[in-house]
């Protein structure tokens, strides 16, 4: 870059004879000044976005909790966002009952099946699901379930419509790590005469089975931000245990703050969400990206 | 005979017959789960689009004690929100990406691209919740001074009409934007990454500017992904329900409007405000909930299938939505 500079300068002092070069040349150095401090401000803008969200987050949660010390451990009636909390552990809990055997199975498929011509299309499926706007999930699992009353507006069908939306995550992601798995490692069990069943559960997946845990928590991370689906179904203001009850989340706790106007119960709420996510996520950023290649055959 | 031909291919084994089994059916049910969803929509819609027809998508009043079904507010509304998204985004998200991996050195560039990227962690409802407490203050001035520069400028003073509360279609457009920016910023940033350098290089060496090495050496090879990520962040646009929702105040607009500061219920609002309703399946009411559904299903699949075309060569994270 340095280079085309001298050049330029170069082009000036040798090239750029006539005043129509020159004039040309300061234009097209203009512009392109004018254009390096205009990406510049679209990236600062970009951030600064992300750090008006979270600074008014925490400007707002902290002084909130701190005054509340009955927050995370009292419901929603009194001031606390505990049946939130309660609720969207839950929740995730029946949501990944239903969703990770399911996805690592299909995941397994993909991946030691590959040849089938089921394979394909399910890929491809996995993927549209993927891309499914959650309110539609939620749209069809309440209608499915609830309109046909085959199930009451409950925690579990909130955990079936969030299990739909973590499926196809698990499945691919899951999938992608067994593809890291060298075909060796299952030739060599083949030809020692182990049947395929076993080698898939007794070899593959012992191996990247930290893997696979990180996508399934990361696939509920994701989960966790989840509303859309859920506001057909379920929200209460009390702690429950019940799956055929209806309980609280914390997302939906944010929204109904939001909607009264609670801005800092809401924003608290929000932080709450905000650090478990970012706990989960850099976790596994930081495992994965040092603990990569290192899994002990 | 004494010697038998060996067998060419091994001899199943039992538990290979049942895990294989095991597994299929697994598929079986994954794709059967888009396949409930697509069939849930249609068969409960059919009481609708038998009884309303066409008109659904072209009627002009949504006013259900009045048996009326037109979506088409809530059609209109759901593009000029993502118009508006893209719009502001897309400027914004291509810069970006461009000063990220062109002109800021590395040790700035990538801490800001992750920080950007944040963004997509952040759920709906947060941003519901900001644009209800920050933005919406932020934005009445702005509108009331639009309101009062161009609202008598025939035709585009259409766009500034009405009372400038600072909730509205303009305010979601601008959520949206900021919520599809990090898609767009992370597929082109991967596009642009991925132009040979010696395109780069030779027109610098030619004497061009920095800006015109990338107008002319890079954006025409990223442009197809960059084309993608936008469809991308359409389909993601049109999606989104949450904050939308909020900013409306869960009103469902129904008629027609070009005001850019009336309410804005797209599609995927309209179908989660009716959450509270308790039609049953069958009637008119739940079924034109239904057929919402499969319209907006429809526009989502066009948009992502579009996108998936043009961006295949590159690895696609899908990010949050709601």
């Amino acid at each position: 870059m340095a280079q085309a500079t001298t050049f330029t300068r170069k082009a000036v002092s040798e090239g750029a004879r006539s005043v129509r070069e020159q004039r040309r040349l300061v234009w097209r150095k203009a512009t392109n000044g004018v254009i390096t401090v205009l990406f510049f401000l679209f990236a600062v803008i970009a951030v600064g976005v992300l750090v008006a969200i979270i600074g008014r987050m925490l400007t707002q949660a902290i002084p909130n909790i701190l005054s509340n010390p009955g927050f995370f451990t009292q419901s929603g009636l009194d001031g606390g966002i505990a049946q939130d909390i309660l609720g969207t552990l839950e929740l995730l809990a029946m949501a990944a009952v239903i969703a990770v055997p399911l996805g690592i199975a299909v995941a397994i498929y993909l991946s030691e099946y590959k040849d089938e011509r089921l394979t394909e299309p399910t890929r491809f499926v996995m993927d549209l699901l993927a891309q499914t706007p959650s309110i539609i999930v939620g749209l069809v699992v309440y209608t499915l379930f609830i309109s046909h009353r085959i199930l009451p507006k409950s925690g579990l069908v909130g955990a079936i419509a969030l299990a739909v939306i973590m499926l196809p995550f698990i499945a691919r992601t899951v999938e992608e790590i067994l593809h890291l798995v060298p075909d060796t490692l299952r030739e060599a069990g083949l030809a020692l005469g182990t049947p395929r069943w076993r080698v898939a559960l007794r070899v593959v997946i012992p191996t990247v089975l930290p893997g696979i845990m990180t996508g399934v928590v990361l696939s509920l991370a994701r989960v966790a931000g989840e509303t859309a689906p859920l506001i057909f179904i379920t929200y209460s203001f009390n702690i429950n245990f019940d799956p055929m009850g209806q309980m609280g989340y914390i997302t939906g706790g944010i929204y109904q703050d939001a909607v009264k106007g609670d801005f800092a119960t809401a924003w608290s709420a929000t932080l709450v969400l905000m650090v478990v996510i970012a706990a989960i996520s850099l976790t596994i950023r930081y495992l994965t990206s040092r603990g990569r290649g290192t899994n002990n055959a | 005979m004494a010697l038998s031909t060996p067998r060419r291919t091994p001899k199943p084994q039992p538990g290979d017959v049942i895990f294989g089994i095991i597994l299929r059916l697994a598929a079986l049910l994954g794709i059967g789960v888009l396949v409930a969803i697509v069939v849930v929509l249609i068969l409960e819609s059919r009481t609708s689009i038998s009884t309303v027809g066409l008109g659904f998508l072209t009627g002009t009043n949504w006013d259900v004690p009045n048996s009326q079904y037109g979506a088409a507010p809530f059609i209109f509304q759901t593009i000029v929100t993502s118009i508006l998204a893209l719009v502001i985004a897309t400027p914004l998200a291509v810069g970006s990406a461009l000063f990220i991996t062109e002109y800021a050195p590395r040790w700035i560039g990538t801490p800001l691209g992750f920080l950007i990227e944040l963004l997509v962690t952040i759920p709906s409802v947060v941003f519901g919740l900001w644009a209800l407490d920050v933005l919406g203050d932020q934005v009445r001035p702005v509108e009331v001074w639009l309101q009062h520069t161009f609202g008598k400028v025939p035709v585009i003073g259409a766009l500034f009409g009405g009372a400038p509360f600072g909730l509205d279609t303009l305010t979601a457009g601008i959520v949206l934007a900021v919520m599809i920016l990090p898609t767009i910023l992370s597929i082109s940033r991967e596009v642009i990454r991925q132009v040979p350098r010696l395109q780069r290089e030779g027109m610098l060496a030619m004497g061009a500017t920095r800006w015109e090495a990338i107008r002319y050496a890079i954006l025409p090879y990223a442009r197809a992904g960059i084309i993608g990520s936008i469809l991308l962040g359409l389909a993601r646009a049109i999606g989104e329900t949450m904050a939308v929702l909020m900013i409306g105040g869960g009103s469902s607009l129904s008629t027609l409007s070009a005001s850019l500061f009336g309410a804005p219920s797209t599609i995927a609002a309209r179908i989660a405000s009716s959450a509270g309703e308790s039609s049953l399946p069958g009637t008119l009411e739940f079924s034109s909930i239904l057929e919402l559904g499969l319209v907006l299903l429809i526009f989502a699949s066009i948009f992502n299938i579009m996108a998936r075309l043009l961006t295949r060569r590159i690895l696609i994270v899908p990010g949050l939505s709601d």
